[in-house]
């Protein structure tokens, strides 16, 4: 942080220059700086004594808290010269023997002067210094801890990220209590100039990767950076790539399971969703609950999963292919009912499943972005348009809506929100392929797909890992979970030197 | 060096594994079939095994010598400049032709066997497309996408064997060795020479991670070669006895076809034909990679990259035009693609490995 504050701070005023010991000069620069700013209170009042000196108060009116600026600054100031008797005059006196505040500090730049002010700080102008003070005193109004909208689970810690930075890395300090527990602070965003926390075990995490992670943060020269998700699409291997190539996460839990595996955590202030790197395809596929349930209900659902985003990215297509090229493959029970379910359907069943997958797209984005008291209607026209009205017409198959809503909700099953939307993407071209070419059309989708992203990176961990390239011990935790007596080692591509997490004979179950 | 990637030892072994399968597993068994008739399996399972093994051997000793160089680099080392740039030459030749010989292979079968409106050059410019994207993405990926898509392979060719037990008469393959073992051993001859084509590994060898590890890499595969395919072959014999399995074009997907469970499962082979695509594609990527890579280190090119475009458009020609129809195809492989097989596959890493072991170049 220091080093890239510096470097900011030579563009915002003249490297290093200084406050000036006279009250009037400074009052004067920063009128000239600070006019038109509706929301600074400005302050001046007279330290007590027999002399009184002339002191200046300014900060920002909503970041402070108020009733502890006359707690720790006026208070004091206006009454402890007359209680000891003894005027108090430099800024370092009062500094060391007035100020009842633990985070205070004296800055004598004005570039340092300003930057501390934005953000939110007291800052303290007493004539004849040169120097001023600065407390941080600060008190801006935020949103509660709540459970997290997008990933709500059964079992495990209710508590969510909030757009507070600092409430966000006590929450996994609370769930980490290790010194080994770096969190290293940057400022990113020329004008934002936003707090960006890089968290990480130094002891576990692999120093190339943290240094990488730092390296590409300090190469971001943006204006502003409002959410996790600018920074997450400088962290990209590819151009134009599709993939999620780090977590977001709004779990404070599933940060801290991250950070015990070795990887990296990316806080940014002023949004819940911290990122977290390196991430594999299939970690993606996990729930931090997983890790919460018992074993073998939680490998199940890891199937079911897996079950879920085969559907999610191949139904429609499987369903095009099918019933246009490769009719034998019906059972012929089944095959009579199609041909009566699809009898008037007026469209191929490409254009019958491109109408429908694309509807139900809109309905799904109309949903989120409807208020609240209007989104009931939206699903009460979607449910009648798609499921009745649409077959009635004559319009689409009653086949076709099970098969739009099975992708549907398979897709939903997906843990994460991104890699869910990559599937629910890439379904229209594999359909496209499956109308030209069949199954062979769908083979070929799927080869592309699976090229493309074996050949993805996430900070030198290869995407399909422990996949492929396989890495031996480790597909027990990826298809199926491993039963914590049994967790010995952290995933070895992902953790460096210190891979042992679990010791030998810990349980009853494995000494046996 | 050209390429970067390291493999581990069984990602070579199972991309080994997969340059011998796909076209092995639906080609052989009729093939050795119509010489051997019933003993087809024996002429799979012991004598191509043993071709496979010296194969195998052969070019791994030979490039053991040789760390982290691979055929084209060390050929000149051994045979002289002009004799090695020939010898390269005719090395990126042959893979580039053999390579015609399976894309030809792999869209006359699908536009026999499954969509016989579709022109054949759909299918040889989509695999083409496809796997020069694969070989751009490098040696990596490819054993990446390899691991995956045999994962599933074996599962499915489990499943189908599992699912027709229920067809099979084993008396089918009786009697054992009814004209003695000369018509077995001549049989043996062409899944012998499919075996051989482990030998790739003269151009992979130095991309192990620990390259000494190539040994357990490709005996390994060579085993599970022979043990896969003898199984397709006894259950296509089993099933359709020598007669029917030597004179059907694709036996085991005749097989596929008979699967019925459950009036349920029916005509499964669509989906496994996707599957069988995926392992052509590996087959193909895997000779298409070593000719760009070989081509791109000849001329001493500083990235194999540029050349896999002209190379694949090369290929899809070479596949279209050296081939007048699925006859000469048939005859191709049986006899002319056989002696070119056991030349580069066989005799010439061995003359090179004599050469080496006289002239005590290498470690």
């Amino acid at each position: 942080m220091r080093f890239l504050s510096r470097r900011r701070k030579e563009k915002t005023a003249a490297p290093g220059e200084k406050l000036s010991s006279r009250l009037e000069d400074n009052l004067v620069r920063l009128n000239q700086r600070l006019g038109s700013m509706a929301d600074v209170v400005q302050r001046e009042f007279y330290i007590a004594g027999d002399k009184p000196v002339k002191a200046f108060l300014f900060y920002i009116d909503g970041l402070v808290n108020r009733g502890l600026i006359d707690e720790i600054i006026l208070k004091p100031l206006m009454e402890e010269s007359l209680k000891r008797g003894r005027q108090f005059r430099s800024a370092d006196e009062i500094y060391y023997h007035i100020l009842s505040s633990t985070d205070a500090e004296l800055v004598t730049t004005w570039a340092e002067l300003l930057h501390r002010f934005l953000s939110g700080e007291l800052c303290l102008l007493i004539d004849g210094n040169a120097a001023a003070i600065v407390v941080d005193a600060r008190g801006e109004q935020v949103r509660g801890i709540e459970e997290p909208p997008t990933e709500p689970v059964i079992r495990g810690p209710r508590d969510g990220f909030t757009e507070n930075i600092r409430i966000n890395t006590m929450m996994i300090r609370r769930r980490v209590k290790s010194e080994h527990l770096k969190m290293e602070s940057f400022i990113l965003g020329e004008l934002t100039r936003t707090e960006v926390i890089v968290a990480y075990l130094a002891n576990v995490a692999q120093p190339d990767v943290v240094a990488e992670v730092k390296k590409r943060l300090q190469e971001i020269k943006i204006d502003g950076v409002l959410e996790s998700g600018y920074i997450e699409e400088f962290f990209c291997e590819r151009p134009f790539c599709p993939f999620p190539t780090v977590l977001s996460t709004e779990r404070p839990d599933r940060v801290a399971a991250a950070l015990l595996e070795g990887r990296v955590a990316l806080l940014v202030d002023g949004t819940p969703f911290a990122l977290v790197m390196p991430v594999t395809f299939f970690s993606l596929l996990q729930a931090s609950e997983d890790y919460y349930n018992n074993a073998c209900y939680a490998s199940a659902l890891r199937l079911i999963r897996l079950l879920a985003l085969n559907f999610s990215i191949l139904l429609p297509s499987l369903y095009i292919a099918i019933t246009t090229f490769h009719q034998e493959m019906i059972p012929t029970s089944l095959v009579v009912s199609l041909i009566s379910s699809r009898e008037g359907v007026p469209f191929p069943a490409f254009v019958e499943a491109l109408l429908m997958e694309i509807t139900f797209e809109v309905l799904r984005e109309g949903g989120v972005r409807l208020p609240r008291p209007v989104g009931h209607a939206v699903s009460i026209v979607g449910a009648l348009v798609i499921g009745q009205a649409a077959v009635a017409a004559g319009l689409v198959s009653t086949a076709m809506i099970i098969v739009v809503a099975l992708t549907a909700i398979a897709n939903f099953v997906i843990p994460s929100f991104e890699a869910a939307t990559v599937v629910r993407l890439l379904r229209f071209p594999l359909m496209a392929l499956s109308a030209s070419l069949g199954l062979y059309g769908v083979g070929l989708g799927l080869l592309t797909i699976l090229i493309y992203a074996a050949s993805l990176r996430s900070f030198g961990v290869p995407y399909l890992s422990p996949m492929a390239p396989a890495v031996a011990g480790e597909l027990s935790d990826v298809m199926v979970r491993r039963p914590w007596y049994l967790m010995f080692f952290r995933p070895k591509l992902i953790a460096g030197k210190d891979v042992q997490r679990l010791e030998k004979g810990s349980s009853e179950l494995d000494r046996g | 060096m050209l390429e970067k990637g390291r493999l581990y030892w069984w990602q070579l072994q199972w991309l080994l594994f997969n340059t011998v399968f796909p076209t092995a597993v639906m080609f052989v068994s009729a093939i050795t079939a119509q010489v051997a008739r019933q003993d087809a399996w024996i002429a799979i399972l012991l004598f191509a095994t043993v071709f496979g093994l010296v194969a195998g051997l052969v070019c791994y000793y030979l490039g053991i010598r040789f760390p982290r160089l691979n055929l084209v680099q060390y050929v000149d080392l051994l045979v002289g400049k002009a004799a090695g740039k020939v010898i390269s030459c005719a090395y990126i030749i042959f893979f580039l032709w053999i390579n015609a010989a399976i894309i030809r292979e792999f869209s006359s079968f699908l536009a026999t066997a499954f969509m016989p409106e579709t022109p054949e050059l759909v299918f040889t410019a989509t695999i083409m497309l496809l796997s020069a994207y694969m070989v751009r993405n490098g040696l990596e990926v490819m054993a990446s996408v390899n691991q995956l898509l045999v994962s599933v392979m074996l599962f499915v060719f489990a499943s189908i064997t599992l699912l027709s037990v229920n067809d099979m008469d084993f008396g089918r393959l009786l009697p054992v060795l009814e004209k003695g073992w000369l018509p077995v051993l001549k049989a043996s001859l062409t899944p012998g020479y499919w075996r051989t084509e482990v030998a790739v590994m003269l151009m992979l060898l130095p991309y192990l991670k620990e390259p000494r590890e190539g040994k357990r890499a490709v005996v390994r595969a060579v085993l599970i070669l022979g043990f896969l395919v003898t199984v397709d072959v006894i259950s296509n014999l089993a099933i359709f006895g020598p007669e029917l399995t030597a004179n059907s074009t694709f036996p085991t997907l005749n097989q596929i076809r008979y699967i019925s469970l459950a009036r349920f499962l029916d005509r499964i082979e669509a989906v496994v034909m996707i599957l069988w695509v995926a392992g052509i594609l590996i087959k193909v990527g895997v000779f298409y990679y070593v000719a760009v890579l070989a081509l791109a280190q000849l001329f001493q090119l500083e990235d194999y990259k540029p050349v896999v475009l002209p190379v694949g458009f090369l290929l899809a020609l070479l596949s279209d035009v050296l081939f007048t129809g699925s006859q000469d195809l048939k005859e191709f492989i049986i006899k002319p693609l056989a002696v070119m097989a056991y030349t580069f596959h066989l005799a010439i890493p061995l003359f090179l490995l004599l050469v080496a072991a006289v002239r005590r170049v290498g470690q």
